[in-house]
């Protein structure tokens, strides 16, 4: 059994059909690439997975449970994390925070607690502290952790984002554009990050990118998009040559 | 008289309320009956006209006939009072399409403006359209030099949305103690205004005051329609309220856009002033307080940002009040605020809102 | 998140420092060095202070507007009052147990408003709460438990001639726990997600943060303080007089959580005391004060649109490390 998989999902808004039948899935522990020309709909599949907006049709299972109609704080609690395009830090927040504020809903002490600095209190910021600045080591984020999110140099806030998902401890990681506006060393550092997290925590990722190098050296399997359809599918190799991609993004017919 | 008020309602859709005046147990027969009991639910010109020119003499019987002539004239008189929530919600609305800021000053401009108009009349002596128009004009540039004073700054700075809440209720706090300064903070008495003829229907008795109101905001929302839809300055605030930053990149002019807003939203609170002296002669510095938070409230029940629906909003809440008015009065206003909530909860974007979503 | 030691001596040196002001405050009273008028000063800060914090938890940790605060406290005066008016307990005791009732009234009010108006994003809290504190107000003013228009009277105080100071202890501690309260939670991991959806909601969304619920809590938790607020203030006062919880007052609060710097608790406690013995002391220019008070309030939004202290906590420790001049790790103390 796949740990994602996604059986004729489609989204109409109003008349416009985003998406029409988009099937593929994701084994654990695969790093897997979405990948077509701008407006194709790869983030609007992000959105449909995570719950944004309920699919008009078709399925999507996590481990052979349906998410659909669950809401997006309820798909992340069962192992679906994500990143966004446009990145969504809690700007005003310190950094170490941020990364908090993903761990919540595993976290068990009540508001009383919380408020009167009980035992519990204590033990859990305790054990919270130390696998928040875990992830943030893992990420290269650690000599940032009490700065202000919204003070960090752009490529750290997009490293940011991710610390976030993983905090939440998910089963698949959903990166948008992680690598956007990244200089190449940047973008090296990245992809070494992106494996060591898949080595570390045993997350799948599925990746939205349009640096073809990244991609390419990144992703062991690959999903190609146009026009809310899928058109291509497969190994790097087979992607790269696939008359049908190339027509896609030169616009070929 | 071609067309048919009662085949007109049947035609909407409004079968029930018709059902329930009809209980003399016969039906209206076609043709004799010419006439609609709900001029207002008239959305046609013929089917207004029919309305106003057929007589009442169908319901003849004791006690009904009383009731209905109560309840029209509670209808026209709510008509009347919503107009001139329309014509300041017309303002709320379009301040808040475009700067996304609840303006509470706005209610407060009513006030400015029947202070000018008696200024102008009682102490400078004008003739009254003299003073309509200095009002008008007064208050468009008070409109102006408020955005450009109080808000201009935290709008080009992306200061918190907050800060410019509490800024316009500065204002708010401002303007009036100003004019209690000024001209005290006791009641005054308007002079007359429009001294024109009510219109005797039947025993149906309309003042001039709720016709002339009824159509100046029709003529006015017509206009605003117009030049919102039509003109190059129209399609420069639609731009500016969709997207504020790529109306600039398109070399449209926010700052101007945004001035010509206010003193738009501004120019039509001092006609709703005008017409407000007119209809209830008398004025004091916090009368900007209850009239701004219920035209504010048309607003939102209508659909912040839309035109019909700030007019449609101030209507409905004018009806509403006048009619709980008659049966409890004490209870109004918190009839008016509980058709805000249930209409908040059933349909948040209001009766002609546009539901806009939130892009991730 | 601090050590535990810390902030222990933190919390210990604030506690010493409010029981010491407490009772300075209290034979202040007790000896007549303040007047009648006076104690009651220091009484309205201190409900005031506890109404700019609660509010202060909404708008500035949860981003909401609200502009019917004072409805809570409407709610939780007449719940105080008609309790310990009906009951049979000396004051002393059933005054506690009015406020709790008091609490849960108005946190039940909270309930039923916020769950309708914090599904929606944007500025329905505002009007919603608007709309509520109006129609409670009106609706007080008609019935005929609360006494209609006239208002409720004959409400005991524990303050009179033998104990000018009766109050001070319910109104003081109250309003330190409040403090003390809401310095926590904003550090406990329901504060982290309260601000989390403040600063994005999608984005708290997807880090599998509950959003409803958060900002439900937030926003009753608020409303119990409101409302035991409202408790405290008509059993200063004697009476509760339903034109004073309207619209205006709800605005008056808020201005007083914005002016000190929306989510900066001492900001609420700093604005909330001034712009309650501010105006006291500028009775005597009563035509000018609200021009001046109106103007000063623009010219703070323009020139410091986040409020006085912004976002930044006064901190006691940080204080000392600055006039000290030693570098040392935050140690975020309280007042």
């Amino acid at each position: 059994m796949p740990l994602l998989e996604t059986k004729k999902l489609g989204i109409a808004f109003g008349g416009l059909r985003a998406l029409d039948d988009v099937c593929f899935s994701l084994e654990s522990g695969e790093i897997m690439g979405l990948i077509g020309p701008n407006g194709a709909g790869k983030t609007t599949v992000f959105n449909l997975l995570t719950g944004v907006y309920p699919p008009t049709e078709g399925t999507v299972e996590l481990e052979g449970k349906s998410i659909i109609g669950k809401k997006t704080a309820q798909i992340t609690q069962s192992g679906i994390a994500r990143t966004f395009q446009n990145i969504r830090l809690f700007k005003d927040a310190s950094v170490i925070d941020n990364v908090k504020t993903a761990m919540n809903y595993q976290m068990k002490y009540s508001v009383l607690s919380g408020i009167l600095h009980l035992p519990s209190y204590w033990k859990e910021e305790a054990q919270v502290e130390e696998q928040a600045e875990g992830l943030l080591d893992v990420c290269g984020l650690k000599q940032y952790a009490k700065a202000t999110a919204k003070n960090l140099p752009y490529g750290q806030q997009r490293k940011l984002e991710i610390a976030r998902a993983l905090a939440a401890n998910p089963k698949v990681l959903l990166l948008d554009e992680p690598a956007a506006g990244m200089n190449p060393t940047e973008t090296h550092e990245l992809l070494e990050t992106i494996r060591t997290i898949r080595e570390q925590f045993g997350v799948a990722v599925l990746l939205i990118e349009h640096d073809m190098s990244f991609v390419m050296g990144l992703c062991e399997h690959i999903v190609v998009l146009d026009y809310g359809k899928v058109i291509a599918e497969g190994l790097p190799e087979e992607i790269r040559t696939n008359p049908r991609v190339i027509a896609a993004y030169l616009g070929g017919e | 008289m071609k067309s048919n008020p009662l085949e007109f309602r049947r035609k909407e859709g409004l079968k029930p309320s018709f059902r329930i005046f009809s209980y003399s147990g016969k039906r209206p027969k076609k043709g004799k009956s010419g006439k609609n009991n709900f001029p207002f639910l008239a959305r046609s010109p013929q089917g207004f006209a029919a309305g106003l020119g057929t007589s009442n003499h169908f319901f003849r019987l004791e006690g009904v006939c009383g009731f209905m002539n109560l309840f029209l004239t509670q209808t026209i008189n709510g008509l009347g009072l919503g107009s001139i929530y329309a014509l300041v919600a017309l303002g709320y609305s379009m301040v808040y399409g475009i700067v996304k800021l609840i303006n509470f000053a706005h209610g407060d401009i009513i006030m400015v403006g029947s202070y000018m108009v008696m200024f102008i009349m009682t102490v400078m002596g004008m003739p009254l359209i003299l003073a309509v128009i200095g009002s008008i004009l007064f208050c468009a540039l008070a409109g102006v030099l408020i955005q450009r004073v109080a808000y201009h700054r935290l709008l080009t700075h992306d200061a918190p949305r907050i800060s410019l809440l509490i800024t316009a209720l500065g204002v708010s706090i401002f303007l009036q103690n100003l004019f209690q300064l000024l001209f005290g903070s006791e009641v005054r008495s308007m002079p007359t205004l429009f001294d024109l003829p009510a219109i005797q229907l039947g025993e149906l008795h309309i003042t001039s005051a709720n016709i002339l109101n009824i159509v100046v905001s029709v003529v006015m929302m017509i206009g605003l329609q117009t030049l919102v839809a039509r003109t190059r300055i129209g399609k420069a605030m639609r731009a500016t309220s969709e997207d504020a930053g790529a109306a600039k990149l398109m070399g449209i002019n926010t700052n101007h856009t945004v001035a010509f807003t206010f003193a738009v939203g501004s120019g039509l609170a001092a006609v709703g002033a005008a017409l407000y002296c007119n209809t209830y002669p008398q004025i004091k510095p916090t009368m900007g307080n209850l009239l701004g938070l219920k035209a504010f409230v048309a607003a939102v029940l209508g659909g912040i940002g839309s035109i019909p629906g700030a007019m449609l909003g101030g209507y409905i809440l004018g009806v509403a009040e006048s009619w709980t008015k008659n049966f409890y009065s004490n209870l109004t206003d918190a009839i008016v605020f509980g058709i805000l909530i249930v209409m908040l909860l059933v349909k948040p974007s209001g009766l002609l809102g546009k539901n806009v979503k939130e892009k991730v | 998140m601090m050590n535990k030691k810390k902030a222990y001596i933190s919390y210990g040196i604030n506690l010493i420092l409010v029981l010491a002001l407490f009772f300075f405050l209290r034979t202040l009273i007790v000896t007549g060095v303040l007047n009648r008028y006076q104690a009651d000063l220091i009484t309205l800060v201190c409900i005031n202070v506890t109404m700019a914090v609660s509010l202060n938890l909404v708008t500035g940790l949860l981003g909401q507007l609200v502009l019917g605060h004072a409805g809570f406290m409407l709610v939780g005066a007449y719940a105080a009052a008609l309790f310990t008016k009906n009951s049979s307990l000396p004051l002393q005791f059933s005054l506690p147990i009015g406020l709790v009732l008091a609490g849960i009234l108005a946190a039940v009010f909270g309930v039923i408003i916020g769950i309708p108006a914090l599904r929606l994003r944007g500025d329905y809290l505002a009007i919603i709460t608007l709309g509520f504190g109006e129609i409670i107000r009106v609706i007080a003013n008609n019935l005929k438990i609360t006494g209609g228009a006239m208002g409720l009277g004959g409400i005991k105080s524990l303050t009179n001639r033998q104990h000018p100071a009766g109050m001070l202890p319910f109104v003081f501690f109250i309003a330190a726990v409040v403090i003390f309260a809401m310095f926590t939670f904003g550090r406990s991991r329901h504060g982290r997600a309260v601000i989390a959806i403040r600063e994005d909601e999608i984005a708290a969304e997807a880090a599998g943060v509950n959003t409803t619920y958060y900002k439900l809590l937030a926003f009753v938790l608020a409303a119990f303080i409101a409302g035991v607020a409202g408790g405290l203030y008509a059993h200063h006062l004697g009476l509760i007089d339903p034109s004073k919880y309207d619209f205006n007052r709800s605005v008056e609060f808020l201005i007083m959580v914005v002016l000190g710097g929306m989510g900066s608790i001492t900001g609420s406690i700093l604005s909330a005391s001034v712009l309650t013995i501010l105006p006291e002391l500028l009775r005597g220019f009563s035509n000018y004060r609200m021009l001046a008070y109106s103007v000063v309030l623009i010219c703070v939004m323009l020139f410091r649109p986040t409020g006085l202290l912004g976002r930044a906590e006064f901190s006691l420790s940080a204080l000392i490390r600055r006039i000290t001049g030693k570098k040392q790790d935050a140690a975020k103390g309280g007042v």
